[in-house]
């Protein structure tokens, strides 16, 4: 956390070298939960210009009683919830309707249930994720309310605690958790949904 | 030991202590059905943390910076107009206070106020009051409408 302090300091005395090494050095986390939080792809960049002016404007604020990663995840989190809540933005949303679905379309869609399906067709090597499963994964991804992408982008991206991750989001640790679970595992049935729909067309 | 639930797979590639991996473990080898599940669960966690199409402009920092020196230099701007115009306030008064300006300035205004006088009194007397009040009146308004654009600025700036 010290080692933030010099970079700190410098901007506060007006350096603004200094500040745009410190964009450099915290652009990727911005732009990551940007990206992910706003779907609208013209908007991202001024957005990320929004959240860095605001973190210009507010750094005399900043105690250092937090990792400054943290704090930067919130203005960004905060920025990104006020535009959603501007365009009216679907935030939050129950995901039990869409795990029914996504688990009667797979039963639907087969010759037999899922469970007999399970075990029975190829995935492709584990490392490698194919450009087709990628561009799915995206789209199903984007599909989901804006919490749960933050989520998942602050913990597979960020790599965050949830402890971290409830701190940025202001959501109880029981929360985050859970939250997570359930899209992972919609996203998981959707996969496994796409592999053996692959299967099944040859 | 049954097959292995969605929060296990999660847990076992979260890495959670609270699961016993050896058990995980001996059964992913030993159960087909388990084992794809998990494939599945890998393969996202790897599209996940995936960072392809998160991309700036190049000048991204640059453009932010540019920004806010734009900025810095409107706020300078208005500090020294507003420091500028106090210093020529305080000018005029000195001059006022160390010579007979004053004195010239309000016979020149009262010679104007001679010259459009029968206009104003036109006004005057739809007010029934008296000319000099109604003209100090407008200069008191023009002031207040000044000073107000002055403080909605400094406001929202």
């Amino acid at each position: 956390m010290d080692q933030e302090r010099p970079l700190v300091e410098k901007i506060l005395n007006g350096d603004l070298q200094a500040f745009q090494q410190f964009i450099e050095k915290y652009q990727r986390l911005v732009t990551h939960m940007v990206f992910r939080m706003i779907l609208n792809e013209s908007d991202r960049e001024e957005i990320c210009q929004d959240v860095f002016l605001k973190i210009y404007q507010n750094l005399a604020k900043f105690q250092f009683q937090s990792k400054l990663s943290t704090w930067i995840s919130k203005i960004t989190y905060n920025t990104c919830i006020n535009y959603l809540q501007k365009k009216k933005a679907l935030l939050y949303d129950d995901l039990t309707i869409r795990e029914n679905e996504s688990d009667s379309a797979v039963f639907d869609s087969r010759p037999s249930n899922l469970d007999s399906l399970k075990g029975e067709f190829p995935l492709p090597d584990e490392s490698a994720i194919s450009q087709e499963v990628s561009e799915m994964l995206y789209v199903e991804l984007n599909s989901l309310p804006a919490q749960y992408r933050t989520i998942i982008t602050l913990y597979h991206l960020e790599n965050l605690s949830y402890d971290e991750i409830g701190e940025i989001t202001g959501m109880p640790m029981g929360t985050v958790k859970n939250y997570l679970f359930r899209a992972r595992k919609l996203l998981k049935d959707k996969l496994l949904e796409k592999y053996a729909e692959q299967e099944f067309v040859k | 030991m049954n097959h292995l639930t969605d929060e296990d797979l999660q847990k076992y590639l979260d890495k959670d202590p609270e699961l016993n991996k050896t058990e995980v473990d001996r059964h992913l080898k030993n159960c087909d059905q388990c084992r794809q599940n998990y494939m599945v669960y890998k393969q996202l966690y790897a599209g996940l943390a995936d960072e392809t199409g998160f991309m700036l402009s190049a000048d991204f920092s640059e453009s932010v910076v540019s920004r806010i020196r734009k900025k810095r230099e409107k706020t300078y701007s208005f500090f020294e107009s507003v420091l500028l115009a106090i210093a020529g306030l305080f000018s005029v008064g000195i001059l006022f206070y160390f010579t007979n300006l004053g004195d010239v300035l309000l016979s020149v205004f009262k010679k104007n106020i001679q010259d459009i006088e029968p206009f104003l009194r036109g006004i005057g007397d739809v007010l029934g009051g008296n000319l000099t009040i109604f003209i100090f009146a407008i200069i008191i308004i023009i002031l207040f409408g000044v000073a107000d654009k002055l403080i909605f600025q400094i406001k929202h700036r």
